[in-house]
């Protein structure tokens, strides 16, 4: 089947199964990312009950976080996957997409860009007046926030998982011993970088690009479900 | 509430100070191992065989003999090692005095490449929260007219591309720049020595707007919202209703609202953004290319090459257990290790792993002080403020 000049279905096939390959590390690297992301939520909203009881406590949590995410972030990508090759991969055998969900964690400060998105957002709206008012409905603060904050943490999943997807360039390159295929960012990556976008590449990146776009637009839809279902039952669906 | 602004301010304090003191010590430990590795290359040079070599000595510091083949004598060591250094009146320069030590040379490789990369990166960090306000405005701009169909295929456009197409996008394009003899007709005005050095730098723009486009849909995305709210709280009507012309009324926003706003905070995190990115896939897989100004993070992986080869070297020679101990470096003393019966191979890739760790340092030292003014200036104070 001939799409483009000496474009046939093999690229495709070709395409779509690095596109699959990139998705086996970057979907159980959303899934470890948004757990963190839970776990540092809901330790944020326990110490938000002190922070006028016990000030010294809520800000000692905040500067223990923001600074580890600080230093932790500080440090590239590409150093994190060579650390997890040589003791995770190679010494102990754990499957690559664990490896890569491990060290995409921190990739070019994505977890302190969004942990800190997530905090502000939940701390500026603890300045709204249902908030507030909400001791004098004898309800706690927390409660009220909840549904804010499933906004919150659903809207963040589908720009999590385009940046995990994205950064599987570093992890691809890094692993490459270990793996036995390469997703498709590396294989745009290098043939962009190698050949250019000159003569016949043209076609094969427009037709591995697409491929890879088909994939990726199914599992956002997936990935934004949860965001969407939330926004028809609370009536804010954007359309 | 006094004691909250004292505890508030305290807490500052204490994080800018352990910032400062981690800065401080990656910093004087990187310059602190160099001068130590220096000063022993400078004794060996002291060496009869050293004198000898000098004028096999190449300048350039990165023309280093590729560590590929077995070397037998100490005298290929010392030419190797002094390659490192350089004269001031050219290699065959009598005088010792007129010579570079190691420390001056690669403080300045250093310097002269964080120039380089601060300004084109700064440069880009600038332009790009631009750009992702100009595609907003015209979001605003189509969406307040009533074409909210064509507002929503713009927003589209930048969101459902995954990130990571505009990087490789744009370096596709710088690959097609790069070394043109006749960029944009300056080779006929300036002739083509001109157009290529311009292309060089070119290219080293386009490569980094590629990193920065990264985060052209978060910016962008920010930038929509916030003049959304405005629309909403009928400001841009009241703006349009007092006769100004659309360029002016987003102009006016950028400048009044925008600017003081968000603007400097985007800028610094597209900056240590477009920095990280750099420094990734100047290790992973380099894309910079010969010619043109030299980058910090492409100078860093060219000496992470050198420490790879001569690992490799050091491994076929069969000397697993003194390539254990290098890599152990920070039990390692110079003068012990270099002044010592071990192996050539071992001195080369000991070296090469100081400078390794040098650049580690330094970079890891100067990403932390920008991410961290970063933080500190505008992020963590959120926190702090009307608790």
């Amino acid at each position: 089947m001939t799409i483009l000049p000496n474009i046939t279905s093999h690229h495709i096939y070709v395409s779509f199964e690095a596109s699959l390959y990139s998705l086996s590390g970057s979907i159980p690297g959303v899934i470890l990312f948004m757990a963190i992301e839970g776990l540092l939520i809901i330790a944020f909203m326990m110490i938000l009950r002190l922070r006028w009881s016990r000030p010294m406590i809520f800000i000692l949590f905040l500067l223990c976080v923001f600074g580890i995410l600080l230093l932790a972030n500080s440090i590239p990508v590409v150093m994190y996957a060579e650390l997890v090759d040589r003791s995770l991969l190679r010494n102990r055998n754990w499957p690559v997409p664990l490896g890569v969900a491990i060290a995409l964690l921190t990739a070019n400060g994505m977890l302190l860009f969004f942990t800190h998105t997530i905090f502000t957002n939940i701390w500026n709206e603890l300045k709204q007046n249902y908030v507030r008012a909400s001791k004098f409905r004898g309800d706690e603060e927390n409660n009220s926030l909840n549904e804010k904050i499933k906004w919150i943490y659903y809207s963040q999943i589908t720009p999590v998982f385009y940046f995990v997807f994205s950064f599987t360039l570093f992890t691809d390159i890094v692993f490459q011993n270990e793996a036995d295929e390469q997703g498709i960012v590396t294989t745009l990556f290098d043939e962009v970088t190698q050949n250019g976008f000159e003569g016949e590449n043209i076609g094969r990146i427009v037709v591995w690009g697409l491929t890879m776009l088909s994939v990726i637009l199914l599992v956002r839809i997936l990935t934004s479900l949860p965001l969407r279902m939330w926004e028809a039952k609370n009536g804010v669906l954007q359309t | 509430m006094r004691d909250v602004s004292l505890l508030n301010s305290r807490a500052t304090k204490s994080l800018v100070f352990c910032i400062i003191f981690i800065i401080c010590s990656l910093v004087i430990h990187a310059q602190y191992g160099l001068f130590q590795l220096s000063k022993e290359i400078q004794s060996l040079q002291g060496h009869p065989e050293a004198a000898e070599k000098k004028d096999q000595v190449a300048q350039n510091a990165f023309s280093v003999p590729s560590e590929t083949k077995l070397v037998g004598g100490s005298s290929v060591l010392v030419t190797r090692l002094m390659s490192l250094s350089i004269c001031t009146q050219g290699p065959q320069s009598e005088n010792p005095q007129n010579c570079l030590s190691l420390f001056q040379r690669i403080n300045r490789i250093y310097l002269g490449s964080l120039v380089n990369t601060v300004t084109i990166a700064a440069l880009i960090a600038l332009t790009m929260p631009l750009i992702a306000f100009t595609l907003a405005s015209s979001e605003n701009v189509l969406r307040s007219r009533g074409k909210r169909q064509a507002a929503r295929y713009l927003e589209l456009a930048l969101d459902i591309v995954p990130y990571i197409m505009w990087t490789i996008i744009l370096a596709g394009l710088a690959r097609g720049v790069y070394g043109q003899e006749n960029l944009l007709g300056l080779g006929k005005i300036f002739g083509q020595q001109t157009s290529k050095n311009f292309s060089y730098v070119f290219t080293l723009l386009i490569q980094y707007m590629g990193f920065a486009a990264f985060l052209i849909a978060f910016q962008s995305r920010s930038c929509a919202r916030w003049l959304l709210e405005l629309q909403e709280n009928r400001i841009i009507d009241s703006m349009r209703a007092s006769g100004l012309p659309i360029f002016s009324i987003y102009f006016r926003l950028f400048h009044f609202g925008y600017r003081p706003l968000y603007y400097l905070r985007q800028a610094l995190f597209t900056f240590i953004f477009v920095l990280l990115f750099d420094y990734s896939l100047s290790v992973a897989k380099p894309i910079h290319q010969s010619g043109g100004p030299r980058m910090l993070f492409n100078v860093a992986a060219q000496f992470e090459n050198k420490r790879q080869i001569s690992e490799r070297d050091l491994e076929g020679s069969g000397q697993q257990k003194l390539l254990s101990r290098i890599n152990e470096i920070k039990k390692i003393n110079s003068r012990e290790f270099l002044n010592t019966n071990n192996p050539d191979l071992g001195k080369v890739h000991f070296v090469n792993t100081k400078l390794v760790k040098y650049f580690e340092y330094q970079n890891f030292g100067l990403i932390l002080l920008v991410f961290s003014f970063l933080f500190i200036r505008f992020d963590f104070r959120e926190f702090l403020d009307e608790r």
